[in-house]
């Protein structure tokens, strides 16, 4: 086809140059080229939607037609795909046009025989009007993809996070789901403690305390930072090699905010070069804000449960609280088969040094007192406010000699002097001990309670400032 | 989304299975370790490996995203970079015991071999790098052969080829080909490709920036560079040859970006010619 046929008189002939019509004139671009890809034959179609002349084509690569994007997908997969399965089906491929334009097109080709040898038969078919269309299409799906995952992924985490009831579990939550939604290779959540990030779960490069980079920035400064590859990151001193030691050249970090304030920071680490894209960093910082939100309420709940549980004076656990710990003392001693001694404290004349003092004066007593039993007792033991003046210590795996001592600690410490406390209030304790050596029988908090109120009634009615021991 | 845990895959079935790894071959001779380049599958070194079966035992496996591999085990983090891609092929080389290997590499597998051989230097006895380039885009003084917007350009194309809605319209007028050795036997995972992860791998391929992983190379190495490569033009096969110490550069006839399946004959040479 490359060259026409002279036009003949015989039927023969005349049928040869009908055929040779149709493939010049057909509605697709038509060549044939080696298994190398030097183009052999080129149809006319072809040659005016390229603007070009035959021999500008004959013996020159076909790949040359096409634009760099072109080129590379010919070259990885169209190729290949021709070599090993022997056709290629409607490859979508772009033309250069001599004008600097470009073609769409589609491209199917075989390997095919001849009696030169192999070569490989290309049909063309503008595929102008479609990629077009196509791409709109593809364009509206991509974004509708995107704010569909978006909102998937925000409603994932907001299920996540809102059945997380402690900070580590709501931290392991949103490391997780900020490296999947990121797509990075490993992420990392750190939290604030007082001015010092400390990593509560994930994976870092950067270690457990990332000082000076850009978490702390990004905590300081409550805006998200992303350091995009190893020069980017020469803004932090040594970041490129810590990074890349952990296998990472890129990241991005967004504080976690509640109300404006900064309470940790959430981190992305990328194994590779590459911008973190607006949307990325938008979905990071709104998992941040989700968890953020929920941080403070997880806070907040941990601080209410708290204060239901400890008296508000001397932070000690107060008489609920007590009860649940003796409870549970009393559980473990029935397995252990150790013995128990809860101790009840009541001070002597604390109701003289409180009508003396008034009381701001009696308080700033009782927190004295609070703060020497806290560092008397043994680690273990558990130190309650029990009311007023009275005071409860749960001594775990404590006989009657170990539960004596710690009584003799206590008497010994109130009569040191207090602080703001003039002369002549003296401060004593009468304590009753009430001691449970397990021996089967089943026995109640509250019958412990009442055995050690008992006992300590015995004290002071003996005198004061002594030990009663009961055992129950 | 969960990772692929190590634990589950440290298992040698798990490796095998998740890379779709192929042991062929004489188990006595020395092993050699085909990885693919980005577009296709294993298939690609078709032509190529039955020639060294006879002396050679031979290992193919598909990257995990690619032909037969698990593609539930491609984690889009994970594989965000070639360092998981080395880790498989660490695991692989490892789950097989090989010594001595010779890792044949094309395209984009090129850099994954290079981290896999400074990470098993003492399972890795040399790199055969077919076509490499640690980095694709022009960077100041650097020609890697593209600029950003050639790489934005190829994902498109992908988009085109692989997202298109619109049924087939062009009719193959040529017919089907007589190509009974072609074609015939392959099967379902030839070339598969999950568009998804086509898009994801070219920009780890094409945005990826190695260079700096090429000094750290101890493993005697072959550089084959192909004439009239648009991938991987002559100055990055120079590039890479000057950056791996001790390393060897061979030229080929053989034009286009591979000669695997072009010029089969010719490679096979030039990797004996190296290898002794």
């Amino acid at each position: 086809m490359a060259e026409r046929l002279a036009g003949g008189g015989s039927e023969q002939e005349d049928a040869l140059s009908t055929v040779d019509r149709l493939v010049e004139s057909a509605p697709c671009g038509l060549l044939t080229t080696t298994t190398d890809g030097s183009v052999l034959l080129v149809n006319e179609t072809l040659l005016r939607w390229l603007g070009r002349a035959r021999e500008d084509l004959v013996g020159r690569p076909f790949e040359e037609l096409l634009t760099t994007a072109g080129r590379l997908f010919y070259q990885t997969r169209y190729l290949p795909v021709l070599r090993l399965r022997g056709e290629v089906r409607e490859a979508a491929l772009t033309l250069r046009t001599a004008d600097g334009g470009e073609l769409p097109v589609l491209a199917s080709s075989v390997l095919g025989g001849g009696a030169e040898g192999e070569a490989v038969f290309v049909a063309l078919f503008d595929a102008t009007g479609r990629r077009n269309y196509e791409r709109e299409l593809l364009a509206a799906r991509r974004e509708a993809d995107r704010s569909e995952r978006r909102v998937r992924v925000l409603q994932e985490a907001s299920v996540s996070f809102d059945g997380c009831e402690t900070e580590g579990a709501l931290a392991l939550a949103l490391a997780e789901v900020a490296r999947t939604a990121a797509e990075a290779a490993s992420s990392a959540v750190f939290v604030l403690d007082g001015a010092v990030l400390r990593r509560v779960a994930g994976d870092s490069p950067l270690g457990d305390a990332p000082d000076g980079g850009p978490e702390a920035e990004a905590a300081r400064a409550s805006v998200p930072v992303t350091v995009d590859g190893p020069s980017d990151a020469d803004r932090y001193a040594g970041l490129a090699e810590r990074l890349s030691a952990g296998r990472a050249e890129a990241m991005s970090a967004v504080p976690i905010l509640a109300e404006g304030e900064p309470l940790g920071v959430v981190s992305c680490y990328f194994g590779r070069a590459r911008g973190v894209d607006g949307d990325a960093l938008e979905l990071q910082a709104a998992l941040a804000r989700q968890a953020g939100q929920v941080l403070r309420r997880i806070r907040l709940q941990d601080r209410l449960r708290h204060s239901s549980l400890h008296d508000p004076l001397t932070e000690l656990p107060n008489r609920a609280h007590l009860q649940s710990r003796l409870t549970e003392a009393l559980e473990s001693s029935a397995k252990t088969r150790r013995p128990l001694a809860l101790l009840f404290v009541d001070l002597d004349g604390f109701k003289a040094i409180n009508d003396r003092l008034g009381h701001a004066g009696g308080d700033a007593v009782l927190a004295q007192v609070a703060e020497r039993l806290r560092r008397l007792v043994r680690r273990g033991d558990t130190v309650a406010r029990f009311g007023g003046d009275e005071f409860a210590i749960v001594c775990v795996e404590a006989d009657a000699a170990a539960a004596v001592r710690v009584a003799d600690r206590v008497r010994e410490a109130m009569r040191e002097p207090l602080r703001g406390v003039p002369g002549g209030y003296p401060l004593t304790a009468s304590i009753g001990v009430a001691l449970h050596e397990p021996h089967g029988e089943v026995v109640s908090a509250s019958d412990l309670v009442l055995a050690a109120d008992g006992a300590m009634y015995r004290s002071k009615s003996e005198g004061r400032d002594r030990s009663v021991v009961v055992r129950a | 989304m969960a990772l692929p845990t190590p634990v589950e895959h440290a298992t040698g079935a798990g490796v095998l299975r998740r890379n779709n790894v192929r042991v062929l071959g004489n188990p006595e001779g020395r092993p050699m370790v085909f990885a693919h380049g980005f577009g296709c599958s294993q298939e690609m070194w078709r032509l190529l490996t039955p020639g060294f079966e006879p002396d050679h035992r031979v290992v193919l496996y598909d990257l995990v995203g690619a032909g037969g591999s698990d593609l539930a085990a491609y984690d889009r983090g994970r594989y965000d970079s070639l360092h998981a891609h080395a880790d498989d092929l660490v695991d692989i080389l490892t789950v097989l015991d090989l010594r001595d290997a010779v890792l044949v590499a094309h395209s984009v597998s090129t850099m994954i071999a290079v981290l896999a051989a400074v990470r098993a230097p003492e399972r890795v006895g040399a790199l055969v790098l077919v076509g490499p380039s640690p980095r694709y885009i022009n960077d100041d003084d650097y020609v890697g052969g593209f600029e950003r917007a050639d790489i934005d350009a190829l994902l498109d194309t992908l988009d085109a080829n692989y997202l298109g809605w619109s049924s087939t319209m062009a009719p193959v007028v040529m017919g089907n080909p007589d190509r009974p050795e072609l074609g015939q036997e392959l099967t379902d995972s030839f070339c598969r490709v999950d568009p998804a992860i086509a898009a994801h791998f070219a920009r780890v391929t094409f945005l990826s920036d190695n260079r700096r992983d090429l000094a750290a190379v101890r493993t005697p190495t072959l550089v084959v560079q192909c004439s009239d490569d648009v991938i991987a033009p002559y100055e990055v096969g120079a590039f890479v040859h000057a950056s791996i110490p001790g390393s060897e550069l061979a030229v080929l006839s053989a034009t286009g970006h591979v000669p695997h399946l072009s010029a089969p004959e010719e490679l096979a040479a030039a990797m004996r010619r190296y290898l002794g």
